[in-house]
Formats: C-alpha cells, sequence, structure tokens
C-alpha cells in the first residue's frame, strides 16, 4: 500500500546533492520524485527512485548516511480543491502531516502527492475510509 | 589554625624567603597528610611521610595531585578542615563529567584577596580606578576573586553580569571604566564589538587591560595595545583552586611574577615527572603553602613554562615563568576557560543517551576563539528523516554544553564521510575544513 523514500542527510554545501546524483546516475537509478527540507548547516533529501534499494546500497556504499522511510502516495484530483480535502481529513481525525511534496502527473486530472503522516496506520485508514486511492510503490515507480 | 601572614614577601630576600617557605610546606604536608585521607593513601602507597620533607627539593619524594583526583574525591574529599569552617565553595569544570570542588575558610579568603590585590597594585590600580570583569559564565569565580581583591584596594568594582556585549560596552564608556579584566578571546570579540557600535577608544577612560586565562603572543598585545589605545597586563591562575593571578606581570612586562610565597613552583618534564634542568621548560606544578581547607600538593597544571629566577628590575624578588603557549595535557583553553576533551564527550553521551561514533572538538585560532564547536557526524543512529529532529538534537547538546562549560557553544552536524584528523585530536583552526 506504501511506497518506499530514501532519506539522505547532506551538508549544506555546494556540490554534494550533485554527488548525489551522480551516485544514482551511474548506477542507472532513476529520480521520479524529490524534495529538500533544509536549515542554515544541513539538508535532508528525500527522494523517490526507480529502484530503492539499489539506491540504498549504492549510496550507503558511496559514504553516505542513508534512510528507508515508508510514504503514502495518494492520489489527489488536479483541480481547486484537490489538496485541500486531503488536509481538512487529516485535520478532522487529528492526524499530523510531517512533510509532503508532489510526484509527475501521470494523467490528465489526476496528481500525486507523497504524504509522510503521523500516525501512518491511521492515516491510511482514514484515506481508504474516504474512498481515496493511494497508489502502491511498485506501481508509482513505474508511471 | 594558622593565622595569615603580615610579612610581605613579595620584595623580599630569597634566602630567608625560602626557609620560610619550607617552614609552611613542611607545615601543609603534615596537614594533608593527617586531616586528608586521599593523601595519607597516595603517601602511604609511595611509600613516603611527611617527615621526609627535609629540605624544598625533597618535595619531589611526595606524589603529583591530578586534575582527575579533584572528581574521583568529588565533592568534600580533599577538604582538610571541618566543612563548618568552609565559607565559601567553589566549582569549577572538571575533567570528566565531574565538577572540581575547592573550599575556602574565613582566613583562605582574606589570604586570597590580598594576593589578588597584589597583583592588581602591580599592574598599577589604584583606589581611583573603575574594575569592569568582563569573563565568561565559565570564570564566574574568578570574576569572584577580582571583585574581591579589587575592593580590598578601594578600587570601584563593577562586578561580572551575564549582560550581552553591547550592553557591556555600554557600561565600558557611560561608567568610566579604567580597568577591564576579560580573556583574550574576550578582549578580541570587545575591540569588534567597539568597531561595530561606533564608540571610538578614544573616547574611553579604559587605561589598562588585564588578560587571564591562556598565553597571549606578543602580536595579540601589540594588536589590541594599539587598536584600544590601552596598556595589557597578564595574569595566571587556576580554576580548580584559589584562582587567577597567583602569577601576575610587573611594569617590567618581562614574565608574570609566581606569588611563591603562598604558592610554590617546581617545573617537571611531563612525561618522566623529573624536575627540569634550571631554565629548561616543563610543566608548571603548584604546591599550596597557606591553604586552610585546600592544601593541594605538587598539583600539576598542565600549563608549560620557563621559571626566572634572576632579579627583575621592578624590585621584586618572587620568582618569574615565562608562560608558554602550548600545554603539557590535551586540554584546550577557550576564551580562559579550559576544556576537557573527555568531560565534552561525557555530557554528549548523557544528554543524547548514547555516544555518538563521530565526534570531534573544534576552536578557533589560539587568542581568538569565539568559543567550542562541536561536530557530531550523522551516520545512522543520529540520523532521523526528520529535520526537527536532527534540529533537536543539535540544539540540545549545545544547550547543556554551553549551560555546563559556560562558553559560547555551536553543534554542527556532519556528513560522516568526510575524513577529519583522529578523533583523538582537537579539530584547531575549523575555518580551513569548510
Amino acid at each position: 500500500m506504501l511506497a518506499e523514500q530514501i532519506s539522505v542527510f547532506l551538508e549544506n554545501k555546494a556540490g554534494r546533492l550533485a554527488e548525489v546524483a551522480r551516485v544514482l546516475a551511474d548506477m542507472g537509478i532513476n529520480i521520479r520524485a524529490l524534495s529538500i527540507a533544509d536549515t542554515s548547516d544541513f539538508g535532508v533529501l528525500r527522494l523517490i527512485v526507480s529502484d530503492a534499494e539499489k539506491a540504498d546500497r549504492a549510496l550507503k556504499r558511496t559514504g553516505w548516511t542513508v534512510r528507508r522511510t515508508r510514504v503514502a502516495a495518494v492520489e489527489v484530483r488536479d483541480e481547486p480543491g484537490g489538496l485541500l480535502k486531503i488536509l481538512d481529513l487529516m485535520d478532522s481525525v487529528g492526524i499530523n502531516i510531517e512533510y509532503m511534496y508532489a510526484f509527475a502527473n501521470p494523467n490528465p486530472g489526476q496528481a500525486i502527492m507523497i504524504f509522510r503522516f503521523d500516525p501512518m496506520d491511521d492515516a491510511i485508514d482514514a484515506l481508504k475510509e474516504k474512498g481515496m486511492r493511494l497508489v502502491p510503490g511498485p506501481d508509482l515507480v513505474a508511471i | 589554625m594558622t593565622t595569615p601572614d603580615t610579612r610581605d614577601w613579595e620584595f623580599g630576600d630569597p634566602e630567608e624567603r625560602a626557609q620560610y617557605q619550607l617552614e609552611k610546606l613542611q607545615a601543609t604536608v603534615n596537614r594533608a597528610h593527617n586531616t586528608v585521607p586521599f593523601y595519607r593513601d597516595r603517601f602511604l602507597d609511595s611509600k613516603t611521610e611527611p617527615s621526609h620533607v627535609e629540605t624544598l627539593e625533597d618535595l619531589r619524594r611526595v606524589p603529583f595531585t591530578e586534575r582527575r583526583h579533584l572528581a574521583e574525591n568529588y565533592p568534600y574529599g580533599l577538604f582538610a578542615v571541618p566543612l563548618r569552617d568552609i565559607v565559601r565553595i567553589h566549582t569549577a569544570p572538571g575533567t570528566t563529567g565531574t565538577p572540581s570542588v575547592s573550599g575556602y575558610t574565613a582566613n583562605d579568603l582574606a589570604l586570597w584577596r590580598r594576593v589578588v590585590a597584589r597583583a592588581l597594585i602591580a599592574a598599577r590600580m589604584t583606589d581611583h580606578d573603575i574594575l569592569q570583569i568582563l569573563l565568561d559564565p565559565g570564570l564566574a569565580n574568578w570574576g569572584r576573586d577580582y571583585k574581591d581583591g579589587a575592593e580590598t584596594l578601594g578600587a570601584s568594582v563593577i562586578p561580572l553580569t551575564s549582560l550581552p556585549l553591547e550592553k557591556q560596552i555600554m557600561i565600558l564608556s557611560d561608567y568610566k571604566t579604567s580597568f577591564l579584566v576579560t580573556s583574550v578571546s574576550g578582549a578580541i570579540s570587545l575591540v569588534e564589538g567597539l568597531y561595530n557600535s561606533g564608540v571610538q577608544p578614544g573616547q574611553l577612560a579604559l587605561k589598562t587591560l588585564i588578560l587571564v586565562g591562556e598565553p597571549v603572543s606578543l602580536d595579540t598585545r601589540a594588536n589590541l595595545e594599539e587598536k584600544l589605545h590601552i596598556n595589557t597586563w597578564v595574569h595566571f591562575g587556576l580554576s580548580e583552586m584559589p584562582g587567577p593571578s597567583m602569577a601576575f606581570e610587573c611594569e617590567a612586562h618581562d614574565g608574570l611574577h609566581i606569588s611563591e610565597d603562598h604558592f610554590y613552583p617546581e617545573i617537571i618534564d611531563p612525561e618522566s615527572g623529573e624536575p627540569v634542568s634550571p631554565g629548561e621548560s616543563g610543566e608548571l606544578v603548584l604546591t599550596a603553602l597557606s591553604a586552610g581547607a585546600f592544601p593541594f600538593l605538587r598539583f600539576r597544571t598542565g600549563d608549560r613554562v620557563r621559571l626566572n629566577t634572576q632579579a627583575c628590575s621592578c624590585g621584586r624578588t618572587l620568582c618569574r615563568m615565562e608562560w608558554l603557549p602550548d600545554r603539557t595535557d590535551d586540554t584546550v583553553v577557550i576564551r580562559g576557560v579550559k576544556i576537557h576533551q573527555e568531560q565534552v564527550f561525557s555530557y554528549i553521551e548523557r544528554t543524547l543517551g548514547f555516544a555518538p561514533m563521530e565526534c570531534r572538538l573544534a576552536a578557533g585560532r589560539r587568542g581568538s576563539s569565539l568559543g567550542l564547536e562541536v561536530w557530531i557526524g550523522v551516520d545512522d543512529h543520529v540520523f532521523s528523516d526528520e529535520v526537527k529532529e536532527l534540529e533537536q538534537v543539535r540544539d540540545s547538546v549545545a544547550k547543556v554544553l554551553r549551560h555546563d562549560l559556560g562558553v559560547p557553544v555551536r553543534v554542527r552536524l556532519k556528513e560522516k564521510t568526510v575524513s577529519y584528523p583522529k578523533k583523538e585530536k582537537w579539530i584547531m583552526d575549523p575555518e580551513d575544513y569548510r
């Protein structure tokens, strides 16, 4: 039901992001979605990639600190109010959104948002109850 | 209970003083042995007795006291008098997580005030002067000692406060401060602060800067003197016991006179523990001659000095020490406060609940340090997917260290891949690694 995300720790220095991209490129891994949460000193790079397992190993081997996290890829109607529906839903059941970012738009009328909820299980239940569609990991990277 | 001495040995005949020192030394050694179990055990272990100290040279037969012994005997294990006779208890950061505690009787305080006053008089302070004390919280004990010593002289004292630099500058300017006690780093920050605030040094009533906490190069002194239009004077002291100005400059500015009538100096080879030849440099070892509550014997300071027993042009016969820049231990002095690596790591482990695999300590160039930098390598244990948790790691460590060490602290989270100098060594000049 959930998708795999790779999180990487980066210092906020020139060239670090490029290094990560280079490692992935050299291994033939494609970045499908990306988000960087940064402070003045460091950042956490979050990636949805074509092969999470391979990316994890390759980055760890080159010395990066990497963590794999489960995230929810939620289908959102690509129209005004699409995102609001999800945010209101989470609000109403008291679930926190840790972070979110967008995925490529696969079809006209549909968008996909990547979410990390807290707590995750309750969020999934709430979404399912509302008939919202989650895109499972394998389907996501195949888009 | 000994009463404070009335005869002043500053300008006294060295031979007469040596006899006086020996009497005081024997009394101290006996007291320490008889009243402090720690010292009695040390004597037993080394098969020495107080009666073996028949000359000043015989002191070398007595075992050393090290900083770790203060932590091991926390809090009152080294006191030689009952607690009810102790009127002041000072805490200083130790080498491990346990602080160093020292105590003073009323007589000790009265004596110590005079020792500080002696150093201030040598710096030409009079009762017309206004002294401002600008030290980091880690040197709060010294702040109290300078206040007491200056009050004894009748000078007007603006005691140590935790006001920010801009307010300190306002006081410096408005209150017509003539003497300022600060660390070398504090002085450098002050020069920058004055420049930023637009106050002209020429407008200040400041005429003397007393620099404490670490040795300072001639270049740095000349620079400060030029920028601030003042004279600089250097004082040497310890944070663990009595305090600042155990050694002090006179107008010759050619070494620091050690108040050896109260603190008997020896210079040893730090590796072998043997006394060095006259004129050679080595680790300064100090023995208290006058202490009632805290008679420390052969305390290894970790400071590297060279002794000069020749007559000084100022007329004082107290021997002088040349304070050398490298220490003999692996302590780093930051803004005058001694920071021990082991102590910092223990605080970090206590805060995080684990010891980070990669953790380095860094300090800026000697004499210009803005504070302690802690570099924590983000490995799997430290890492979190959420920025706020990483910030929590960074901020909780900084807060604890700032509070416990009393110096500014900056924590940086670093990638673990970058290679740094070996773990045991401090990183000096972290700017080079950015």
